[in-house]
């Protein structure tokens, strides 16, 4: 049989608008978001 | 002088190595045995995939690293393994078996009053018909077959360009994978690649994956906090899924890799096929097959290894419902309960359960993902081990700190696509692994520390990491400044 339905779920899973997606690659912002993620993982590299 | 001597070379084995030799000093012997020359940083291999880098980006020789940090290396494999010694040889000892070129076959005993198993797995394509590279898929697994996968998919790529259609099938090839993650940056670093190379309308691009549902990880997924809301992981992941126009299977075992079809069943029972030219599906792991014999000679390998060939360490492997399973369930020491000088670390120690709810298909099938344990968490517990260990050689009386997957975070970077100001990741942090639900009730996790994004941020450390990680295992300077 041809698996013809992979989608099986009723719903649209929600997507992103397109602020967010600009912000994503936004090299400013995303500079903001380098540090401030290299400061989480350190942060729970700590915690160990 | 005590001689500890290690099992494999990855990231478990070589951590391992670096750290308790940087600790013992040349008083006492640290031994490495890996049949392979190269050490390979595995995370960067789905680069190597879509044609970004070069397997030798990803690589190194380790013979020069070891000689020059006076560890002892043995290109070779490790067959048998006699934790007693035998009726001639007092010692604990392993037997191994030559892979360099110009002794390959010469078989040597090593002595050992510490060892390390930190072997990794064996990649068990035999497992599912018609898969891997010598057959009809292709991998990511090791940086060859990273490379092969780069070249097929540079030739299917030139098919779409005269306007051939193509479907891309990417994720797990058995019931019981695990490392979802690797196979998930290959599919969206191929997203990005066919998008780049332009020829992104001819492909139709579908997961495949084992998962109960996209998300999940093999690590029962995770909740974070947004936008106001505590959310499971399944959201973000389905939303990156279709805002890439990515389609997705989930909840199913391959069995049946051919050259144009992929077959599987799913947990509902289902047995489907799906058409595709370009497929590249993961295996799942075992053990690498060491036999392990007592001092009369007895074959006790049932008494070390759990039948997958993963090795018994200090867990609880007591056999009990899903909704009994406890954090304390998991190891701290890895230590194996009968023989107190052997551990087993990264891959090679036997989880005492899986993270993610056990699910059967109704003829009995298991299709659920089986335990991450690479990159961070391996890299800690192999510190950890060789700081144990070497307190123990040197007398010192020094608590143990542990390294369980219950008490311990893990950072994944998984890259979406390549580029310096176009490319993403998605940034995640879990604590701890195991979830906790007795001292995190609602999420199982410390959702203070458990936390998700995707953005160009997270592939700039992807980067960062790749060129971090491949200085500190080649042991320059300051090389432990970088944490595991």
């Amino acid at each position: 049989m041809e698996y013809d339905q992979s989608i099986k779920q009723g719903y649209r899973p929600p997507l992103p608008t397109g602020f967010t997606k600009a912000i994503r690659t936004n090299p400013i912002w995303q500079f903001f978001r380098f540090l401030v993620i290299n400061f989480k993982i350190l942060r729970m590299v700590r915690k160990h | 002088m005590a001689r500890l001597l290690i099992l494999g070379a990855g990231i478990a084995g070589h951590t391992a190595a670096l750290h308790a030799n940087r600790l013992l000093g040349r008083e006492h012997e640290v031994v490495v045995v890996s049949p392979n020359s190269l050490w390979n940083w595995i995370p960067s291999n789905i680069w190597v995939g879509v044609g970004e880098m070069k397997p030798e980006q990803v690589t190194f020789p380790l013979k020069p690293v070891y000689d020059k940090l006076g560890i002892q290396f043995h290109q070779a494999k490790a067959t048998t393994l006699h934790p007693e010694g035998d009726s001639e040889r007092p010692r604990p000892y392993v037997t191994i078996e030559s892979t360099e070129p110009a002794s390959i076959g010469r078989i040597e005993n090593i002595a050992y009053d510490y060892l390390i198993n930190a072997t990794g797995p064996r990649l068990n394509f035999e497992a599912t018909k018609g898969l891997g590279p010598a057959h009809n898929s292709f991998s990511v697994c090791t940086a060859t077959h990273a490379a092969e996968t780069s070249a097929a998919l540079d030739e299917t790529v030139e098919r779409m360009k005269k306007g051939e259609k193509q479907t891309f099938l990417i994720g797990t090839g058995h019931g019981s994978c695990t490392c979802q993650g690797a196979a998930f940056e290959y599919l969206f670093n191929v997203e990005f690649e066919l998008r780049r190379r332009g020829v992104r309308d001819k492909a139709r691009i579908v997961w495949i994956s084992n998962e109960p549902e996209l998300g999940d990880f093999g690590m029962g997924g995770m909740f974070i906090r947004r936008g106001g809301y505590i959310t499971h992981s399944r959201i973000f992941t389905e939303s990156l899924y279709a805002e890439r126009g990515v389609e997705w299977i989930t909840r199913a075992a391959v069995n049946d890799v051919d050259r144009d079809a992929v077959a599987f069943e799913t947990l509902d029972g289902e047995r489907s096929s799906i058409q595709a030219d370009f497929k590249m599906l993961l295996p799942s792991f075992s053990g690498v097959g060491l036999k392990s014999f007592d001092r009369s000679g007895a074959d006790i390998t049932a008494s070390l290894f759990a039948p997958s060939g993963f090795m018994y360490v200090d867990g609880d492997y007591t056999s009990k419902p899903f909704d009994q399973w406890r954090p304390s369930d998991w190891p701290e020491m890895y230590q194996t309960p009968r023989y107190p000088n052997i551990y087993a670390i990264g891959i090679a120690f036997a989880p005492p359960h899986s993270i993610t709810r056990p699910t059967f298909s109704p003829s009995g099938t298991p299709i659920y993902p089986t335990p991450p344990r690479t990159g961070m968490p391996t890299g800690v517990m192999a510190r950890e081990v060789a700081h144990a260990i070497v307190n123990q050689i040197l007398g010192r009386d020094r608590p143990a700190k542990g390294a369980s997957l219950a008490r311990m975070g893990a950072a994944c970077i998984a890259s979406t696509g390549v580029s310096a100001l176009k490319g993403t990741a998605v940034s995640m942090i879990v604590y701890p692994i195991v979830p906790d639900y007795e001292t995190y009730p609602e999420t199982g996790r410390d959702l203070n520390y458990t936390f998700g994004e995707i953005g160009l941020a997270g592939h700039w450390i992807k980067h960062l990491l790749h060129f971090g990680f491949l200085y500190k295992a080649k042991a320059k300077p300051f090389w432990t400044m970088i944490p595991e």
